[in-house]
Protein backbone atom coordinates (compact mmCIF):
# COMPACT_ATOMS: atom_id res chain seq x y z
CA UNK A 1 0.00 0.00 0.00
CA UNK A 2 2.77 2.39 0.93
CA UNK A 3 4.68 1.48 -2.22
CA UNK A 4 1.61 2.14 -4.35
CA UNK A 5 1.06 5.45 -2.64
CA UNK A 6 4.66 6.45 -3.22
CA UNK A 7 4.44 5.42 -6.87
CA UNK A 8 1.28 7.47 -7.28
CA UNK A 9 2.92 10.50 -5.71
CA UNK A 10 5.97 10.16 -7.95
CA UNK A 11 3.71 9.83 -10.98
CA UNK A 12 1.85 13.00 -10.04
CA UNK A 13 5.15 14.79 -9.48
CA UNK A 14 6.45 13.75 -12.87
CA UNK A 15 3.15 14.44 -14.57
CA UNK A 16 3.30 17.95 -13.21
CA UNK A 17 6.67 18.45 -14.87
CA UNK A 18 6.10 20.75 -17.85
CA UNK A 19 8.30 18.73 -20.15
CA UNK A 20 6.12 15.71 -19.57
CA UNK A 21 2.79 17.38 -19.09
CA UNK A 22 3.21 19.08 -22.47
CA UNK A 23 4.26 22.66 -23.06
CA UNK A 24 2.60 25.21 -25.26
CA UNK A 25 4.17 27.67 -27.60
CA UNK A 26 2.94 31.20 -27.27
CA UNK A 27 3.30 33.40 -30.33
CA UNK A 28 2.65 37.13 -30.25
CA UNK A 29 2.74 39.67 -33.04
CA UNK A 30 3.98 42.97 -31.68
CA UNK A 31 4.17 46.33 -33.37
CA UNK A 32 7.17 48.47 -32.53
CA UNK A 33 7.10 52.16 -33.29
CA UNK A 34 8.28 55.53 -32.13
CA UNK A 35 4.85 57.05 -32.27
CA UNK A 36 2.33 57.04 -29.49
CA UNK A 37 -0.53 54.59 -29.65
CA UNK A 38 -1.42 51.05 -28.83
CA UNK A 39 -1.18 49.24 -25.56
CA UNK A 40 1.61 47.18 -24.12
CA UNK A 41 -0.91 44.96 -22.38
CA UNK A 42 0.05 41.33 -22.68
CA UNK A 43 3.73 42.13 -23.12
CA UNK A 44 4.79 42.55 -19.51
CA UNK A 45 7.16 39.58 -19.66
CA UNK A 46 9.04 40.84 -22.68
CA UNK A 47 8.58 44.60 -22.80
CA UNK A 48 11.85 45.34 -20.99
CA UNK A 49 13.86 43.15 -23.33
CA UNK A 50 12.24 44.80 -26.32
CA UNK A 51 12.75 48.32 -25.00
CA UNK A 52 16.36 47.64 -24.01
CA UNK A 53 17.35 45.95 -27.23
CA UNK A 54 15.48 47.68 -30.02
CA UNK A 55 15.45 51.30 -31.19
CA UNK A 56 11.74 51.78 -30.58
CA UNK A 57 9.88 53.43 -27.75
CA UNK A 58 6.42 51.94 -28.02
CA UNK A 59 5.34 48.35 -28.30
CA UNK A 60 1.80 47.09 -28.69
CA UNK A 61 0.26 43.66 -29.03
CA UNK A 62 -1.33 43.14 -32.44
CA UNK A 63 -2.33 39.49 -32.24
CA UNK A 64 -1.47 36.35 -30.32
CA UNK A 65 -2.00 32.63 -30.37
CA UNK A 66 -0.75 29.37 -28.92
CA UNK A 67 -0.05 25.88 -30.14
CA UNK A 68 0.87 22.62 -28.39
CA UNK A 69 4.41 21.34 -28.27
CA UNK A 70 5.85 19.40 -29.87
CA UNK A 71 4.40 21.14 -32.89
CA UNK A 72 3.26 18.99 -35.76
CA UNK A 73 2.88 21.39 -38.61
CA UNK A 74 0.75 23.64 -36.46
CA UNK A 75 -0.32 26.91 -38.01
CA UNK A 76 -1.19 30.24 -36.48
CA UNK A 77 -2.54 33.23 -38.34
CA UNK A 78 -1.30 36.45 -36.79
CA UNK A 79 -2.18 39.67 -38.53
CA UNK A 80 -1.18 39.19 -42.12
CA UNK A 81 1.38 36.53 -41.29
CA UNK A 82 1.14 32.77 -41.11
CA UNK A 83 3.41 31.05 -38.63
CA UNK A 84 3.96 27.36 -39.18
CA UNK A 85 5.83 25.33 -36.57
CA UNK A 86 7.06 21.79 -36.55
CA UNK A 87 9.13 19.66 -34.21
CA UNK A 88 10.09 19.44 -30.59
CA UNK A 89 10.90 22.35 -28.35
CA UNK A 90 14.62 21.62 -28.56
CA UNK A 91 14.63 21.69 -32.33
CA UNK A 92 11.70 23.79 -33.37
CA UNK A 93 11.34 24.54 -37.03
CA UNK A 94 9.53 27.81 -37.69
CA UNK A 95 8.35 29.10 -41.03
CA UNK A 96 6.82 32.55 -41.47
CA UNK A 97 4.72 33.19 -44.52
CA UNK A 98 3.22 36.33 -45.93
CA UNK A 99 0.40 35.97 -48.42
CA UNK A 100 1.27 32.33 -49.01
CA UNK A 101 4.94 32.95 -49.61
CA UNK A 102 7.68 31.99 -47.19
CA UNK A 103 9.62 34.99 -45.99
CA UNK A 104 11.61 33.37 -43.21
CA UNK A 105 12.68 29.94 -42.04
CA UNK A 106 14.50 29.22 -38.86
CA UNK A 107 15.33 26.44 -36.48
CA UNK A 108 15.64 27.09 -32.78
CA UNK A 109 16.17 25.45 -29.45
CA UNK A 110 13.55 27.09 -27.30
CA UNK A 111 13.93 26.24 -23.60
CA UNK A 112 11.12 27.04 -21.19
CA UNK A 113 10.64 30.74 -20.65
CA UNK A 114 13.14 31.81 -23.27
CA UNK A 115 11.92 34.58 -25.54
CA UNK A 116 12.68 34.18 -29.20
CA UNK A 117 12.14 37.54 -30.80
CA UNK A 118 12.09 37.79 -34.55
CA UNK A 119 11.62 41.29 -35.89
CA UNK A 120 11.98 43.59 -38.80
CA UNK A 121 8.79 42.77 -40.63
CA UNK A 122 7.62 45.94 -42.38
CA UNK A 123 4.74 47.91 -40.91
CA UNK A 124 3.44 51.44 -41.16
CA UNK A 125 5.30 53.71 -38.74
CA UNK A 126 7.49 50.95 -37.42
CA UNK A 127 8.19 47.23 -37.55
CA UNK A 128 6.40 44.06 -36.68
CA UNK A 129 7.92 41.56 -34.29
CA UNK A 130 7.10 37.94 -33.56
CA UNK A 131 7.71 36.81 -29.99
CA UNK A 132 7.87 33.07 -29.31
CA UNK A 133 7.83 31.64 -25.77
CA UNK A 134 7.50 28.02 -24.72
CA UNK A 135 5.94 27.45 -21.31
CA UNK B 1 -7.11 -38.53 56.52
CA UNK B 2 -5.85 -35.76 58.66
CA UNK B 3 -2.24 -35.84 59.63
CA UNK B 4 -1.08 -33.96 62.63
CA UNK B 5 1.51 -31.28 62.18
CA UNK B 6 4.02 -33.24 64.20
CA UNK B 7 3.64 -36.32 62.02
CA UNK B 8 3.87 -34.29 58.88
CA UNK B 9 7.14 -32.77 59.99
CA UNK B 10 8.49 -36.22 60.71
CA UNK B 11 7.34 -37.52 57.38
CA UNK B 12 8.96 -34.64 55.54
CA UNK B 13 12.15 -35.12 57.49
CA UNK B 14 12.30 -38.71 56.23
CA UNK B 15 11.89 -37.59 52.61
CA UNK B 16 15.55 -37.03 51.88
CA UNK B 17 16.48 -36.87 48.27
CA UNK B 18 17.96 -40.07 47.05
CA UNK B 19 20.56 -38.23 45.11
CA UNK B 20 22.50 -35.20 46.14
CA UNK B 21 21.70 -32.21 43.93
CA UNK B 22 24.37 -31.48 41.38
CA UNK B 23 26.45 -28.34 41.63
CA UNK B 24 24.86 -25.34 39.97
CA UNK B 25 27.64 -24.96 37.37
CA UNK B 26 27.29 -28.54 36.28
CA UNK B 27 23.51 -28.24 36.13
CA UNK B 28 23.56 -25.12 33.94
CA UNK B 29 26.26 -26.45 31.66
CA UNK B 30 24.12 -29.50 31.04
CA UNK B 31 21.03 -27.35 30.62
CA UNK B 32 22.73 -25.16 28.01
CA UNK B 33 24.06 -28.18 26.17
CA UNK B 34 20.57 -29.62 25.96
CA UNK B 35 19.15 -26.26 24.92
CA UNK B 36 21.58 -26.05 22.03
CA UNK B 37 20.21 -29.33 20.70
CA UNK B 38 16.75 -27.82 20.23
CA UNK B 39 15.80 -25.21 17.66
CA UNK B 40 15.32 -21.95 19.39
CA UNK B 41 12.80 -19.45 18.04
CA UNK B 42 14.35 -16.14 17.13
CA UNK B 43 13.20 -13.34 19.30
CA UNK B 44 10.27 -11.47 17.83
CA UNK B 45 11.32 -8.51 15.66
CA UNK B 46 10.44 -5.18 17.14
CA UNK B 47 8.04 -4.34 14.30
CA UNK B 48 6.56 -1.40 16.09
CA UNK B 49 9.95 0.22 16.41
CA UNK B 50 10.69 -0.17 12.67
CA UNK B 51 7.22 0.74 11.42
CA UNK B 52 8.25 4.29 10.64
CA UNK B 53 11.25 3.31 8.51
CA UNK B 54 9.30 2.62 5.29
CA UNK B 55 7.28 5.85 5.20
CA UNK B 56 10.37 7.77 6.23
CA UNK B 57 12.33 6.20 3.37
CA UNK B 58 9.49 7.02 0.94
CA UNK B 59 9.36 10.59 2.18
CA UNK B 60 13.13 10.87 1.84
CA UNK B 61 12.94 9.56 -1.71
CA UNK B 62 10.26 12.11 -2.54
CA UNK B 63 12.24 14.93 -0.99
CA UNK B 64 15.28 13.81 -2.96
CA UNK B 65 13.28 13.68 -6.19
CA UNK B 66 11.83 17.13 -5.59
CA UNK B 67 15.27 18.45 -4.68
CA UNK B 68 16.81 17.08 -7.85
CA UNK B 69 13.87 18.47 -9.81
CA UNK B 70 14.18 21.92 -8.27
CA UNK B 71 17.95 22.12 -8.25
CA UNK B 72 18.58 20.63 -11.66
CA UNK B 73 20.06 23.16 -14.04
CA UNK B 74 17.31 25.09 -15.78
CA UNK B 75 16.91 24.13 -19.36
CA UNK B 76 17.51 27.68 -20.44
CA UNK B 77 19.77 29.35 -22.88
CA UNK B 78 22.94 27.42 -23.52
CA UNK B 79 24.18 29.66 -26.24
CA UNK B 80 22.47 28.06 -29.15
CA UNK B 81 18.86 29.12 -29.09
CA UNK B 82 19.09 30.02 -32.73
CA UNK B 83 20.11 26.96 -34.70
CA UNK B 84 19.67 28.44 -38.13
CA UNK B 85 18.03 31.37 -39.89
CA UNK B 86 17.18 31.66 -43.52
CA UNK B 87 15.57 34.87 -44.66
CA UNK B 88 13.90 34.21 -47.97
CA UNK B 89 12.42 37.67 -48.39
CA UNK B 90 14.52 40.53 -49.66
CA UNK B 91 16.64 42.10 -46.91
CA UNK B 92 19.98 43.79 -46.38
CA UNK B 93 21.23 42.25 -43.12
CA UNK B 94 20.38 39.93 -40.26
CA UNK B 95 21.43 40.54 -36.68
CA UNK B 96 21.30 37.80 -34.09
CA UNK B 97 21.59 38.63 -30.39
CA UNK B 98 21.31 36.28 -27.46
CA UNK B 99 21.09 37.54 -23.91
CA UNK B 100 21.42 34.88 -21.24
CA UNK B 101 20.50 37.29 -18.48
CA UNK B 102 17.09 38.08 -19.90
CA UNK B 103 16.73 34.61 -21.41
CA UNK B 104 16.07 36.00 -24.83
CA UNK B 105 17.31 35.70 -28.35
CA UNK B 106 16.64 38.31 -30.98
CA UNK B 107 16.74 37.90 -34.72
CA UNK B 108 16.47 41.29 -36.38
CA UNK B 109 16.12 41.51 -40.12
CA UNK B 110 17.09 44.83 -41.64
CA UNK B 111 15.20 46.28 -44.59
CA UNK B 112 13.04 43.21 -45.01
CA UNK B 113 10.58 43.47 -47.87
CA UNK B 114 7.65 41.10 -47.68
CA UNK B 115 5.53 42.55 -50.47
CA UNK B 116 4.57 40.06 -53.16
CA UNK B 117 7.05 39.81 -55.98
CA UNK B 118 10.00 40.82 -53.89
CA UNK B 119 11.23 37.36 -53.06
CA UNK B 120 10.20 34.24 -51.20
CA UNK B 121 9.13 30.79 -52.20
CA UNK B 122 6.16 28.81 -51.14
Amino acid sequence: MKTQLTAAMLFLLLAAHPAIAGNRLSIRLVKASNTEGGSAAGLSDVIKTLADSLPYKHFSLVASGTMPLPARGSVQQLGGYTVECDGAQSKLSIKVKRRGKTVLRKSANLPDGTHLIVGGFPAADGKLILVFVAK
Amino acid sequence: MKVSDNKLDQALARQKPGVEPRPADEFWADFKARARLRTQDAPARPRQALAWVTPLACAAALVLAVGVYMLSPPRDINGDVIKSVEVVASHSAVFIMEDKESKSAIVWIVDMETDPGNGGDT
